[in-house]
Protein backbone atom coordinates (compact mmCIF):
# COMPACT_ATOMS: atom_id res chain seq x y z
CA UNK A 1 0.00 0.00 0.00
CA UNK A 2 2.46 2.28 0.92
CA UNK A 3 4.28 1.26 -2.13
CA UNK A 4 1.17 2.49 -4.37
CA UNK A 5 1.12 6.10 -2.61
CA UNK A 6 5.15 6.90 -3.48
CA UNK A 7 4.24 5.34 -6.95
CA UNK A 8 1.29 7.66 -7.39
CA UNK A 9 2.99 10.90 -5.89
CA UNK A 10 5.79 10.02 -8.00
CA UNK A 11 3.49 9.82 -11.03
CA UNK A 12 1.61 12.67 -10.05
CA UNK A 13 5.14 14.74 -9.86
CA UNK A 14 5.26 14.04 -13.34
CA UNK A 15 2.18 14.94 -14.67
CA UNK A 16 2.68 18.30 -12.71
CA UNK A 17 6.17 18.50 -15.22
CA UNK A 18 4.37 18.00 -18.09
CA UNK A 19 1.59 20.33 -17.44
CA UNK A 20 4.30 23.11 -17.15
CA UNK A 21 6.03 21.62 -19.94
CA UNK A 22 3.06 21.99 -22.17
CA UNK A 23 1.85 25.46 -20.76
CA UNK A 24 5.47 27.81 -20.09
CA UNK A 25 5.01 30.11 -16.67
CA UNK A 26 6.34 32.96 -19.35
CA UNK A 27 3.46 34.06 -21.99
CA UNK A 28 6.64 35.97 -23.56
CA UNK A 29 8.44 32.59 -24.01
CA UNK A 30 9.31 31.50 -28.24
CA UNK A 31 9.89 28.65 -29.81
CA UNK A 32 12.82 28.68 -32.19
CA UNK A 33 13.52 26.53 -34.84
CA UNK A 34 16.76 24.52 -35.98
CA UNK A 35 16.58 22.48 -39.32
CA UNK A 36 19.27 19.76 -40.00
CA UNK A 37 19.31 19.33 -42.94
CA UNK A 38 22.37 18.74 -45.96
CA UNK A 39 24.36 17.14 -42.59
CA UNK A 40 24.22 20.70 -40.79
CA UNK A 41 21.92 22.05 -38.11
CA UNK A 42 20.97 25.47 -39.21
CA UNK A 43 21.07 27.63 -38.05
CA UNK A 44 24.63 26.56 -36.32
CA UNK A 45 24.16 29.53 -33.62
CA UNK A 46 21.24 30.70 -31.74
CA UNK A 47 20.64 32.91 -29.32
CA UNK A 48 17.06 32.91 -26.93
CA UNK A 49 16.14 33.72 -23.72
CA UNK A 50 15.56 31.33 -20.58
CA UNK A 51 12.24 29.24 -21.16
CA UNK A 52 12.71 29.92 -24.91
CA UNK A 53 12.15 26.53 -26.43
CA UNK A 54 14.00 25.10 -29.59
CA UNK A 55 12.04 22.69 -31.88
CA UNK A 56 14.75 20.46 -33.96
CA UNK A 57 13.56 19.25 -37.42
CA UNK A 58 14.98 16.86 -39.52
CA UNK A 59 15.06 17.11 -43.43
CA UNK A 60 17.37 14.65 -43.74
CA UNK A 61 17.04 10.79 -45.44
CA UNK A 62 19.09 9.74 -42.79
CA UNK A 63 18.30 9.48 -38.71
CA UNK A 64 20.19 12.40 -36.97
CA UNK A 65 20.53 13.84 -33.03
CA UNK A 66 20.67 16.83 -31.07
CA UNK A 67 22.47 16.28 -28.40
CA UNK A 68 23.88 18.68 -25.92
CA UNK A 69 27.76 18.21 -24.98
CA UNK A 70 27.62 17.88 -21.70
CA UNK A 71 24.25 15.21 -21.66
CA UNK A 72 21.93 17.54 -20.16
CA UNK A 73 19.56 17.37 -23.13
CA UNK A 74 18.92 15.25 -25.72
CA UNK A 75 16.42 15.10 -28.79
CA UNK A 76 16.94 10.97 -29.43
CA UNK A 77 17.20 9.68 -32.84
CA UNK A 78 15.19 12.16 -34.88
CA UNK A 79 14.13 10.02 -38.63
CA UNK A 80 13.26 12.27 -41.94
CA UNK A 81 11.03 14.48 -40.90
CA UNK A 82 10.92 14.00 -37.33
CA UNK A 83 10.61 16.93 -35.17
CA UNK A 84 11.36 17.11 -31.02
CA UNK A 85 11.33 20.33 -28.95
CA UNK A 86 13.61 20.88 -25.62
CA UNK A 87 13.07 23.79 -23.47
CA UNK A 88 16.32 25.91 -21.81
CA UNK A 89 15.10 27.32 -18.08
CA UNK A 90 18.91 28.36 -17.41
CA UNK A 91 21.24 30.81 -19.14
CA UNK A 92 24.20 29.74 -20.31
CA UNK A 93 26.08 28.48 -23.34
CA UNK A 94 25.06 24.85 -24.86
CA UNK A 95 27.29 23.19 -27.63
CA UNK A 96 25.27 20.12 -29.27
CA UNK A 97 26.20 17.23 -31.82
CA UNK A 98 24.54 14.67 -33.29
CA UNK A 99 26.01 11.39 -32.15
CA UNK A 100 25.95 9.68 -35.68
CA UNK A 101 27.83 12.10 -37.34
CA UNK A 102 30.66 13.66 -35.08
CA UNK A 103 31.16 16.36 -37.86
CA UNK A 104 27.91 18.02 -37.01
CA UNK A 105 28.37 21.11 -34.25
CA UNK A 106 26.22 23.35 -33.42
CA UNK A 107 25.61 25.91 -30.61
CA UNK A 108 22.49 27.31 -28.43
CA UNK A 109 23.27 30.47 -26.31
CA UNK A 110 20.49 30.93 -23.66
CA UNK A 111 20.53 35.02 -22.76
CA UNK A 112 18.82 36.68 -20.20
CA UNK A 113 17.72 39.89 -21.74
CA UNK B 1 50.14 1.73 -44.74
CA UNK B 2 51.30 0.49 -48.00
CA UNK B 3 49.25 -2.16 -47.76
CA UNK B 4 46.82 0.33 -47.13
CA UNK B 5 46.80 2.53 -49.89
CA UNK B 6 47.48 -0.41 -52.04
CA UNK B 7 43.71 -1.58 -50.97
CA UNK B 8 42.16 2.05 -51.86
CA UNK B 9 43.53 2.13 -54.87
CA UNK B 10 42.37 -1.39 -55.95
CA UNK B 11 38.91 -0.16 -55.05
CA UNK B 12 39.35 2.61 -56.87
CA UNK B 13 40.83 0.93 -60.14
CA UNK B 14 37.98 -1.52 -59.84
CA UNK B 15 35.07 1.13 -59.88
CA UNK B 16 37.03 3.16 -62.43
CA UNK B 17 37.63 0.00 -65.26
CA UNK B 18 33.87 -0.78 -64.38
CA UNK B 19 32.60 2.16 -65.11
CA UNK B 20 34.78 2.54 -68.28
CA UNK B 21 33.61 -1.21 -69.44
CA UNK B 22 29.95 0.21 -68.48
CA UNK B 23 30.81 3.31 -70.58
CA UNK B 24 32.14 1.47 -73.34
CA UNK B 25 28.73 -0.83 -73.64
CA UNK B 26 26.68 1.70 -72.80
CA UNK B 27 26.95 5.50 -73.09
CA UNK B 28 24.69 6.25 -70.76
CA UNK B 29 22.75 4.38 -68.17
CA UNK B 30 19.10 4.57 -67.80
CA UNK B 31 17.23 5.57 -64.63
CA UNK B 32 16.54 2.80 -63.75
CA UNK B 33 20.28 1.03 -63.87
CA UNK B 34 21.58 4.48 -62.20
CA UNK B 35 18.72 3.12 -59.21
CA UNK B 36 20.43 -0.24 -59.05
CA UNK B 37 23.46 0.49 -59.04
CA UNK B 38 23.22 3.32 -56.05
CA UNK B 39 20.97 0.82 -54.03
CA UNK B 40 23.76 -1.90 -55.07
CA UNK B 41 26.54 0.37 -53.16
CA UNK B 42 24.38 0.99 -50.37
CA UNK B 43 23.78 -2.75 -49.41
CA UNK B 44 27.25 -3.55 -50.22
CA UNK B 45 28.51 -0.99 -47.54
CA UNK B 46 26.02 -1.88 -45.26
CA UNK B 47 27.70 -5.64 -45.69
CA UNK B 48 30.94 -4.50 -45.10
CA UNK B 49 29.69 -2.54 -42.14
CA UNK B 50 28.39 -5.90 -40.56
CA UNK B 51 31.91 -7.72 -40.85
CA UNK B 52 33.29 -4.68 -39.26
CA UNK B 53 31.06 -5.43 -36.35
CA UNK B 54 31.68 -8.58 -36.23
CA UNK B 55 35.71 -8.32 -36.11
CA UNK B 56 35.90 -4.93 -35.15
CA UNK B 57 36.95 -3.88 -31.40
CA UNK B 58 37.88 -0.33 -32.06
CA UNK B 59 35.15 2.21 -30.81
CA UNK B 60 35.73 4.09 -33.58
CA UNK B 61 35.48 1.78 -36.18
CA UNK B 62 32.33 0.17 -34.43
CA UNK B 63 30.56 3.86 -34.33
CA UNK B 64 31.46 4.04 -38.24
CA UNK B 65 29.87 0.44 -39.13
CA UNK B 66 26.80 1.54 -37.03
CA UNK B 67 26.30 4.93 -38.71
CA UNK B 68 27.10 2.97 -41.97
CA UNK B 69 24.38 0.66 -41.30
CA UNK B 70 21.71 3.41 -40.20
CA UNK B 71 22.07 5.77 -42.97
CA UNK B 72 22.58 3.51 -45.94
CA UNK B 73 19.33 1.30 -44.79
CA UNK B 74 17.81 4.98 -44.30
CA UNK B 75 18.20 5.29 -47.73
CA UNK B 76 17.59 2.46 -49.29
CA UNK B 77 14.05 2.70 -47.72
CA UNK B 78 13.69 5.69 -49.28
CA UNK B 79 14.65 4.02 -52.62
CA UNK B 80 12.02 1.33 -52.26
CA UNK B 81 9.21 3.36 -51.20
CA UNK B 82 10.36 5.50 -54.58
CA UNK B 83 10.19 2.55 -56.83
CA UNK B 84 7.38 1.36 -55.48
CA UNK B 85 5.31 4.61 -56.02
CA UNK B 86 7.07 5.06 -59.46
CA UNK B 87 5.95 0.90 -60.54
CA UNK B 88 9.07 0.25 -61.59
CA UNK B 89 11.76 -2.62 -61.24
CA UNK B 90 15.63 -1.41 -61.05
CA UNK B 91 17.90 -2.82 -63.94
CA UNK B 92 20.90 -4.80 -63.19
CA UNK B 93 23.56 -3.43 -65.41
CA UNK B 94 27.54 -4.06 -65.59
CA UNK B 95 28.43 -1.46 -62.92
CA UNK B 96 25.99 -2.81 -60.67
CA UNK B 97 28.00 -6.54 -61.34
CA UNK B 98 31.41 -4.92 -60.96
CA UNK B 99 30.92 -3.84 -57.58
CA UNK B 100 29.33 -6.85 -56.36
CA UNK B 101 31.71 -8.54 -57.31
CA UNK B 102 35.00 -6.54 -56.44
CA UNK B 103 33.21 -6.51 -53.09
CA UNK B 104 33.35 -10.19 -52.81
CA UNK B 105 36.88 -10.01 -53.53
CA UNK B 106 37.22 -7.16 -50.55
CA UNK B 107 35.02 -9.27 -48.16
CA UNK B 108 37.49 -12.71 -48.99
CA UNK B 109 40.41 -10.27 -47.91
CA UNK B 110 39.31 -8.88 -44.70
CA UNK B 111 37.88 -12.00 -43.73
CA UNK B 112 42.50 -12.57 -43.36
CA UNK B 113 42.82 -9.84 -41.07
CA UNK B 114 42.07 -8.97 -37.66
CA UNK B 115 42.68 -6.12 -35.22
CA UNK B 116 44.37 -3.12 -35.95
CA UNK B 117 45.55 -4.88 -39.55
CA UNK B 118 41.51 -5.39 -40.68
CA UNK B 119 40.42 -1.60 -38.75
CA UNK B 120 43.11 -0.17 -40.96
CA UNK B 121 41.65 -1.87 -44.09
CA UNK B 122 38.41 -1.50 -43.16
CA UNK B 123 38.65 2.09 -42.54
CA UNK B 124 40.86 2.97 -45.86
CA UNK B 125 38.54 0.84 -47.97
CA UNK B 126 35.81 2.99 -46.69
CA UNK B 127 37.28 5.62 -47.80
CA UNK B 128 38.26 4.94 -50.95
CA UNK B 129 34.39 3.63 -51.77
CA UNK B 130 32.88 6.89 -50.66
CA UNK B 131 35.50 8.74 -52.52
CA UNK B 132 34.40 7.13 -56.04
CA UNK B 133 30.77 6.40 -55.11
CA UNK B 134 30.90 10.02 -55.13
CA UNK B 135 32.62 11.20 -58.04
CA UNK B 136 30.06 8.59 -59.67
CA UNK B 137 27.15 9.97 -57.96
CA UNK B 138 28.00 13.58 -58.50
CA UNK B 139 29.82 13.23 -61.96
CA UNK B 140 27.53 10.49 -63.82
CA UNK B 141 24.43 9.54 -61.93
CA UNK B 142 23.05 12.63 -61.17
CA UNK B 143 23.70 14.64 -64.51
CA UNK B 144 21.94 11.66 -66.58
CA UNK B 145 19.10 11.04 -63.63
CA UNK B 146 15.83 11.94 -66.26
CA UNK B 147 13.13 11.30 -63.37
CA UNK B 148 13.37 14.27 -60.84
CA UNK B 149 12.05 12.25 -57.61
CA UNK B 150 15.12 10.15 -58.84
CA UNK B 151 17.11 12.63 -59.20
CA UNK B 152 16.36 14.34 -56.21
CA UNK B 153 16.82 11.18 -54.22
CA UNK B 154 20.59 10.76 -55.67
CA UNK B 155 21.34 14.27 -54.00
CA UNK B 156 19.96 13.50 -50.94
CA UNK B 157 22.15 10.42 -50.87
CA UNK B 158 25.32 12.25 -52.56
CA UNK B 159 25.08 14.61 -49.02
CA UNK B 160 25.07 11.77 -47.06
CA UNK B 161 27.66 9.87 -48.95
CA UNK B 162 30.26 12.56 -48.80
CA UNK B 163 29.39 13.18 -44.77
CA UNK B 164 30.24 9.50 -44.46
CA UNK B 165 33.66 10.32 -46.82
CA UNK B 166 34.34 13.08 -44.22
CA UNK B 167 33.93 10.61 -41.58
CA UNK B 168 35.89 7.85 -43.04
CA UNK B 169 38.73 10.35 -43.14
CA UNK B 170 38.39 11.54 -39.94
CA UNK B 171 38.24 7.47 -38.77
CA UNK B 172 41.06 6.56 -41.39
CA UNK B 173 43.42 9.64 -39.31
CA UNK B 174 42.98 8.49 -35.87
CA UNK B 175 43.43 4.53 -36.43
CA UNK B 176 46.82 6.29 -37.03
CA UNK B 177 47.56 2.92 -39.56
CA UNK B 178 50.97 4.24 -40.83
CA UNK B 179 52.56 4.13 -37.52
CU1 LIG C 1 23.66 13.23 -37.85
Amino acid sequence: MRRLTRRVTRLGGLLVGAALALAPADPAAETHRVVIERFAFVPAELSIRPGDTVRFVNRDLVPHTATDGEGRWDTGTLSLGAAARVTFEAAGTFPYVCIFHPSMRARIRVVPE
Amino acid sequence: MLKALRLTAAAAALVVSAAGCAAAEQPKMNDLEIAHTAYTAGNLDIRYAHMALAVSENPAVLDFARTMIRDHSAVNDQAVALIGKLKVTPQDNPLSRALVKGAAEKRAEFGRLSGKAFDCAYATNELGYHQVVNQTVAGTFIPQTTVPELKQLLEGALATFQAHEKHAGAMVKGLKCGA
